[in-house]
């Protein structure tokens, strides 16, 4: 994993004794900033837990703090032009599942991290595969209740080990669709076969991009994905690679985005997204990272929204006025949910990172108006306007 | 004409200052003769665009040199200023680019001053008096979200600025300092189009359910009326030259006049069916004039709410429209970059302007009273003011 200078912050290791549990204690040698493994970091709570019960049998109350993940936990780092988790020096960052008070909850970790400690201390070759949360929710339906239970609690213990869910031997069922001439565990995307879910499982060595891929797209709808995958509309030709997380991207795709742009040949990332604050968000959670999973660390700094901007709305607008108008409802005004997510938007830390997203905003709210991606898409040669865009953006 | 106001064949000579046109002599500017500037490092802009302004058929560089040996090369610029806001060398009597680093989405004038405000959290106040119009103040810092829409009172005295963060500044132009802040601390939403009464008493600010407020700003700073349409956000609002009345315009199309004395809908206009985005009382409160996403300026009989004319030719959403000193042209402002004037007397348009094609989000007549002459004032996309003026000489 990518290890960036900021993993470990000094302050870490001050406060890591008085607090209850040394979930913290840093690596022995610094400068290599070697991970505990997760049985290890599992050992230590439940070892903590039976001192607890030791010392003190009378106070029959147990708890397991887990890193909270929610925006006063993070921050927005300028440097890494990413969200990250802040450090874990104050007590309020945690959020506690306490045993007497909280039977369930506390079962539930207590049985999750069993899980995990099986699954990670098994010596048997070849390794065991990666654990999906799906399999885990079934281990015990009726405990854990509803798989978004076990979702939040998988992503906290991840929080707090300062690993991510990959470490964890975890992945989740895959959301997100690639395309292009790229091979992830010795499966083909590309050709006619009109790519599709991207693997759970995929590793640095299994994902190889074919010589010519130079740039990413990314596109936020299922429609749009389909509507260009296919050697017809020339993404293949151009050397791009197509990336789709249906709506807000899953860690999955955002982690083989990471990939490519880190380790493999891409340079740009040229994303298409429809003219709204959603839109702007979910390119931001690609650009930036998201709160809850700022642990993870998969923020793409070259993400750059190549579409729908304010200026292709102005033929359009002008377009259809001259046309006579009332005859096709291209742009919708927007509801006030909108406005209350842009003006959210308006307010994000990484705002003044990405000052021509803010005058998109703004112009949204001043127009009043949002765009699909699919008013284009009704326009002659939809292909070539993206690819249009594309290359304005990577030229 | 014997009119105080600029004639139909004058306006259409309202010249227009920018920065990057290729330099092309014009006569009605009053240019004066030639003087040849040595010194060009220390202009490298302008120099440069002297280089590049030759004339369509290019001629030779040795005939280029031959015709100006001979005194009859394109002038030199000699109308030249330094900017007083950044300090750059500048041409006379434009504002130096781009005055703010985003969009301005509203612009407003009072006698002294035009004052400007967008994207940014800073809102700028630009002197009218002098011919390059330099930068008298800025207020730093003062919604942190950006401005969205500005207003000032007739009578000049105060402005009012709202932004995206929901929160209204009003501003007292003679002390250029902050009065007080108002609508602080609800929630977003309340506050979009605002206006102010002659007088600077009383606000009138459109919400996003499409209620219309009035605010009594230097009392509690409360509401005192509060007018229910239909539910549709509130695009634009504007008070009437006398206070007594209310207009507002909607996203779906509705027109409404409220009268302040009743605290009673006055009219609802019909036929608009897209967005308004702006209404304006005319100075002597007879007409109301609406214009939006329909790309025409509907104009209607305040007392009866008649529909009594239509100003179609636009061929994009009309973003800003102004009402002249005497009522008797309308200015208006689209989404194309468009500018043009109307004579309410006929119902045509007497000339169109246009820089570029960035959107004009305000459009403003500059007060007679100013002194210097008939002109106006437009904002937008591009992140610049330009004023334009009457033209001079003949």
């Amino acid at each position: 994993m990518d290890q960036l200078p900021d993993w470990d912050f000094p302050s870490d290791q001050s406060n890591t004794s008085s607090f209850t549990l040394p979930l913290l204690s840093p690596p022995s040698s610094p400068p290599p900033p070697e991970k505990i493994s997760v049985v290890t970091h599992i050992e230590n709570i439940i070892t903590s837990l039976t001192t607890t019960l030791a010392q003190t049998p009378s106070t029959s109350s147990l708890s397991i703090p887990l890193h909270s993940r929610r925006q006063q936990t993070t921050y927005f780092s300028p440097r890494t032009s990413s969200i990250l988790p802040l450090p874990n020096t104050h007590p309020s960052h945690f959020t506690s599942t306490t045993f007497p008070r909280n039977p369930r909850q506390f079962t539930c970790i207590l049985t999750l991290l069993s899980i995990l400690h099986a699954h990670h201390s098994s010596t048997s070759t070849p390794l065991p595969p990666l654990l999906t949360k799906r399999q885990i929710y079934y281990h015990n339906p009726t405990l854990f209740r509803s798989q978004r239970n076990i979702d939040y609690l998988l992503d906290s213990l991840a929080a707090t080990f300062r690993l991510t869910r990959r470490d964890l031997d975890i992945c989740a069922a895959g959301k997100g669709l690639v395309y292009g001439e790229v091979y992830i565990d010795g499966a083909y995307f590309g050709g006619e076969g009109g790519g599709g879910l991207i693997p759970p499982s995929f590793s640095p060595e299994s994902v190889t991009l074919a010589a010519g891929v130079r740039s990413v797209l990314l596109v936020e709808k299922e429609t749009i994905f389909r509507a260009l995958n296919s050697l017809r509309s020339g993404i293949v030709q151009k050397g791009l690679v197509m990336l789709c997380g249906k709506g807000y991207p899953d860690l999955n795709t955002r982690r083989l985005l990471l990939l490519l742009w880190k380790e493999k040949s891409v340079e740009r990332v040229a994303t298409l997204v429809d003219f709204d604050p959603d839109g702007v968000e979910i390119a931001a959670t690609y650009k930036f990272g998201s709160t809850l999973l700022a642990h993870e660390r998969v923020a793409v700094r070259g993400v750059d929204v190549v579409g729908v901007l304010s200026q292709d709305l102005i033929s359009l607008i002008t377009a259809t006025a001259g046309g006579g108008g009332g005859s096709g409802v291209v742009v919708t005004t927007l509801t006030s949910r909108d406005r209350k997510k842009a003006l959210e938007l308006l307010a994000r830390p990484w705002m003044p990172a990405a000052p021509s997203w803010k005058v998109e905003i703004q112009r949204m709210l001043f127009w009043g108006i949002k765009c699909e991606v699919e008013v284009f898409y009704s326009s002659t040669c939809f292909a070539g306007w993206v690819l249009g865009k594309v290359g304005k953006a990577v030229a | 004409m014997t009119t105080p106001l600029l004639s139909v064949a004058r306006l259409g000579l309202l010249h227009s200052i920018r920065s990057f046109l290729p330099i092309i002599p014009l006569p009605a500017l009053a240019i004066p003769t030639a003087i040849h500037l040595n010194i060009p490092n220390l202009l490298p802009d302008i120099w440069e665009s002297i280089l590049r302004a030759v004339p369509k058929k290019k001629q030779s560089h040795s005939r280029k040199r031959m015709r100006q040996l001979a005194g009859k090369a394109l002038p030199d610029i000699t109308a030249l200023n330094k900017c007083p806001a950044c300090g750059k060398i500048k041409r006379q009597n434009m504002l130096c680019e781009p005055s703010h680093p985003s969009d301005i989405f509203a612009i407003a004038v009072n006698p002294a001053y035009a004052i400007s405000a967008g994207g940014d959290s800073s809102i700028q106040v630009w002197s009218l008096h002098e011919p390059d119009h330099p930068l008298v103040h800025k207020f730093e810092n003062t919604h942190p979200l950006g401005v969205h829409h500005l207003a000032t009172n007739r009578e000049g005295g105060f402005a009012a600025s709202a932004g995206f963060d929901g929160t209204v500044n009003i501003w007292n132009l003679e002390s250029l300092s902050l009065v007080k802040q108002i609508a602080k601390g609800r929630s977003s939403g309340e506050v979009w189009a605002i206006a102010l009464s002659p007088t600077g008493n009383f606000m009138a600010a459109t919400t996003y359910n499409g209620r219309v407020c009035v605010y009594d700003i230097f009392g509690t700073g409360e509401k005192v009326r509060e007018y229910e349409t239909k539910g549709s956000f509130g695009m634009s609002v504007d008070i009437s030259a006398d206070g007594r009345l209310v207009a507002s315009g909607h996203e779906n199309g509705g027109v409404y006049i409220f009268n302040n004395d009743t605290g009673k809908i006055h009219h609802s206009l019909p036929g608009l069916i897209k967005t308004v985005r702006s209404v304006a009382f005319s100075p002597g409160g007879r007409l109301l004039a609406a214009a939006g996403d329909s790309n025409i300026i509907a104009l209607y009989d305040v007392i009866s709410g008649e529909q009594v004319g239509n100003l179609s030719g636009h061929s994009s959403w009309i973003f800003s429209i102004s009402w002249s000193k005497t009522g008797e042209y309308i200015l208006s402002g689209a989404f194309d970059g468009k500018v043009k004037v109307w004579s309410t007397d006929t119902k045509t348009c007497v000339a169109t302007h246009t820089e570029n094609d960035k959107a004009l989000y305000g459009v403003k007549w500059i007060p007679k009273s100013s002194g210097i002459g008939e002109g106006f004032l437009t904002a937008g996309a591009n992140g610049r003011i330009c004023f334009y003026r009457e033209a001079t000489g003949s």
